[in-house]
């Protein structure tokens, strides 16, 4: 069933900057796909496409059939969580509100005015912290924990939100190497067991080979290939594609992906 | 040629003073020059008026006068009580204006311009010409000093919680819009949280600001300790005058004290 | 997803003292609003009056704005050489009341109490101690605003200073220069930007000020204003009041663009 659509969407910006050319994708539900490429390809703006943080100039979004506008965005974003390269916490709230607002799009405007949430918010937030093992810092400020700690935060707060998608974005850039393994384990179990659709974005080659069923290779706007791991591997001269720079000569951090990747 | 002429230079390329700063030094002197005769600013005044100066602040150094004590701490308390209360109004209405006032929270450009322009119009005229006027509509008393004040400063608030809404980090404010929150819960759980720490600098600075100004407001019948004040130094009664001066600055210290500690703890 | 689940054990939430300080701070406006006798009633019974009020001022009478200008143009200059007065005394004082450069602990203390009680002291009780001294005219406002506000640039700049970075004392410090030139090579040109900052406020400030200095005789329009409403002239105080919100007005452009100069 598919889940995520995207019909001949374009987005330019209005600088002139074309960071997406006319693309079609389908993504069905259930997958775990990674958005590979370097930097400035054209990622995020996919990702944020997605979830209406971005507007397409051209083309339509389609989230489980539905056509995303910007009426029902707010709706559509309670069922798609996003994670996001700084964890874009806020920093001065403790753990548990930060999860809480995963629950904000049900929760009517005098009840948020008063930071009251109901027993049942209470109860998912539990879970969720529960789900990524940070229960004993419920009470904690955002900004006091490590980065790796901060993520799963952001990732609880999506599992708040009991979505049907997880976008993550770069999710893992800003992580030392141990907490990102510990990211990306989460977000696949979580794929695999709560059957949530995961599209990440991920400029590691070896991470992407090593987690993704799927891999859309993209470089300046472009698709330049579609398919699983696998193929992805026994045919390095699509990893030239992806990684090549508009004057022709290869995005240096190329080889410091390959050597990591062996 | 010019290390001829002078025998000094100035730490710079071409050897003398940053223009701009002599450009800003001669425009201030010239203002100060054309401006010395409206001001009646006549150095010779001055220094023959220092000798009655000093004989004014001899005739200062008296015991103060303490039966006047009691009815001095019930002024006093109506004082602090008209700087709380204006300081309270002036938060509730600063809030929301605050939020309409910024950029990044208003809900529409025209409803921010006009939020904007409205506060620059309250803020504009100093709180005693707002107290005269309401004391000639409501009459004498605490009233039109309390209106007075809250007026003002809630232009002076809103203007700062504003600006601090303005400079909140987008990215907490992005990661809240992804959970489909509407345009209240961002603001109450993206950017006030953020901008928090400011606005109890600005609340602390403001009740500071409002209790020396409702010291004066009494000069003109809108309550408080001025009124008394005014006549005493007008009756030359010197020993009262002590007294209350004495009374105002430790209120103000203390003030001062208790919001330093109160700022470090919180913040 | 969430179905099979029993809550777990949190960590004991800290306690929230938000709720008992509202309380506490709801109370003392009660008591302080019973204290005033305060009647909300006449207050908006009384806003149709205000409003009606208000309406007298309508029609404001500019007939004799010149002596108006005039009255301005002598409030901004009290204001001027008010604040003039204040930078250099401060210029002077501030060294000795940074914490982190002052040569003498008991100087800096000293100079601190000094201060806060120049800062007690309203700007309008100090213009009347010097009318009583010096006689009515626009030279007692000048040394009130002066003297108030060297204690408020003095507080400003030398926080500024003290928020520094310690680094560029020690490295003067450290070529042998003594105090002056402390103050002069690493304090000074450290906190330029602020120094304008924070004068040009104090400027914006005394003009407001200054306006009212008039009540009490020490010169400006703020005599005249009071004047009018007492006999009721109100088309004559809508005049001057509309002339002195655009003055201030002007004056706030005037230093917001000045502050963008510098940035």
């Amino acid at each position: 069933m598919s889940l995520i659509q995207l019909y001949q969407v374009r987005k330019q910006y209005e600088n002139g900057f074309l960071a997406l050319h006319p693309t079609t994708i389908t993504i069905n539900s259930g997958e775990f796909t990674v958005i590979l490429g370097p930097s400035g390809a054209g990622k995020s703006t996919l990702l944020r496409l997605l979830n209406g943080l971005e507007t397409p100039s051209e083309g339509k979004v389609f989230i489980a059939e539905r056509q995303l506008t910007a009426e029902n965005r707010r709706q559509i974003r309670a069922r798609v969580g996003m994670v996001f390269q700084q964890f874009n916490l806020v920093s001065r709230l403790n753990v548990m509100t930060n999860v809480l607002t995963g629950r904000l799009y049900h929760r009517s405007w005098w009840e948020s005015l008063l930071y009251l949430f109901p027993k049942t918010d209470y109860e998912i937030a539990c879970w969720a912290l529960e789900r990524v093992n940070l229960t004993n810092f419920a009470w904690n400020r955002a900004n006091k924990l490590s980065g790796g700690q901060q993520q799963r935060v952001a990732i609880a707060r999506v599992l708040a939100q009991q979505p049907a998608v997880i976008l993550a974005d770069e999710p893992v850039a800003s992580l030392d190497p141990v907490s990102t393994d510990e990211i990306m384990k989460l977000l696949l179990e979580i794929c695999k067991k709560d059957g949530v659709t995961v599209v990440a974005s991920l400029h590691q080659v070896g991470l992407a080979m090593q987690y993704a069923e799927r891999i859309i290779g993209i470089n300046q706007g472009r698709i330049v290939f579609d398919g699983t791991a696998c193929e992805l591997f026994h045919q390095q001269d699509i990893l030239e594609t992806i990684y090549r720079k508009p004057d022709g000569s290869l995005d240096e951090k190329f080889n410091i992906e390959m050597a990591l990747a062996k | 040629m010019r290390s001829l002429i002078l025998k000094w230079h100035w730490p710079s390329s071409h050897g003398l003073p940053p223009f701009s700063l002599i450009a800003l030094l001669l425009i201030v002197l010239i203002a100060l020059d054309l401006t010395a005769s409206l001001a009646e600013v006549d150095v010779i005044r001055i220094v023959k008026s220092t000798g009655r100066l000093l004989e004014f602040a001899r005739q200062l150094i008296v015991a103060p006068e303490w039966t006047y004590l009691p009815d001095l701490l019930q002024k006093l308390l109506e004082t602090l009580e008209i700087a709380f209360l204006s300081t309270t109004f002036s938060l509730v209405l600063s809030l929301p204006l605050g939020i309409l006032a910024s950029r990044n929270s208003s809900p529409h450009p025209i409803i921010f311009h006009i939020s904007r322009n409205l506060l620059s119009f309250m803020r504009a005229l100093p709180e005693v010409v707002w107290a005269l006027v309401f004391v000639s509509a409501v009459g004498l008393g605490s009233l039109p000093g309390i209106m007075a004040l809250t007026f003002v400063t809630t232009g002076i608030m809103a203007k700062f919680f504003a600006e601090s809404i303005e400079v909140v980090d987008s990215k907490a404010i992005e990661g809240i819009k992804s959970t489909g929150s509407s345009w209240l819960q961002l603001i109450t759980f993206a950017m006030l949280p953020q901008a928090f720490p400011d606005l109890i600098g600005t609340v602390l600075y403001i009740l500071d600001h409002n209790v020396r100004t409702a010291t004066i407001v009494g000069l003109v019948g809108a309550g408080g300790i001025g009124y008394e004040l005014v006549s005493s130094i007008r009756l030359f009664n010197y020993s009262r005058l002590m007294m209350i001066v004495l009374a105002i600055y430790l209120a103000v210290t203390v003030l001062d004290r208790l919001s330093n500690r109160f700022r470090s703890r919180v913040i | 997803m969430f179905d099979d689940f029993s809550p777990p054990s949190l960590p004991q939430k800290p306690r929230n003292w938000v709720p008992f300080w509202l309380v506490i701070w709801l109370v003392l406006v009660g008591l302080a609003i019973f204290h005033l006798d305060i009647s909300f009633k006449d207050l908006f019974l009384g806003f149709g009056d205000v409003f009606e009020y208000l309406a007298r001022y309508r029609s404001p009478d500019f007939s004799k704005y010149l002596d108006y200008v005039k009255l301005m143009k002598e409030t901004l200059a009290i204001a001027l050489w008010g604040t003039t007065l204040a930078f250099v005394m401060s210029i002077i004082l501030t060294p000795f009341a940074a914490k982190n450069i002052s040569p003498h602990p008991i100087a800096y203390r000293l100079i601190r109490e000094l201060l806060n009680f120049l800062l007690a002291l309203p700007d309008l009780v100090l213009a009347l101690i010097f009318v009583s001294a010096l006689g009515l005219g626009p030279l007692p406002g000048v040394l009130a605003l002066g003297f108030h506000t060297a204690g408020f640039l003095t507080k400003f700049f030398s926080e500024s200073i003290e928020r520094v970075e310690p680094g560029i004392y020690e490295a003067i410090n450290a070529t042998g220069a003594n105090f002056l030139q402390l103050v002069l090579f690493a304090a000074w040109p450290s906190i330029i930007q602020e120094v304008i900052g924070y004068t040009l406020y104090i400027f914006d400030r005394n003009v407001r000020v200054a306006t009212v200095l008039g009540l009490v005789g020490a010169g400006g329009i703020g005599f005249e204003l009071n004047s009018r409403l007492r006999f009721f002239e109100y088309d004559q105080a809508a005049a001057i009041i509309l002339i002195i919100i655009i003055t201030i007005i002007a004056i706030d452009y005037l230093s917001a663009w000045l502050r963008s100069k510098i940035s």
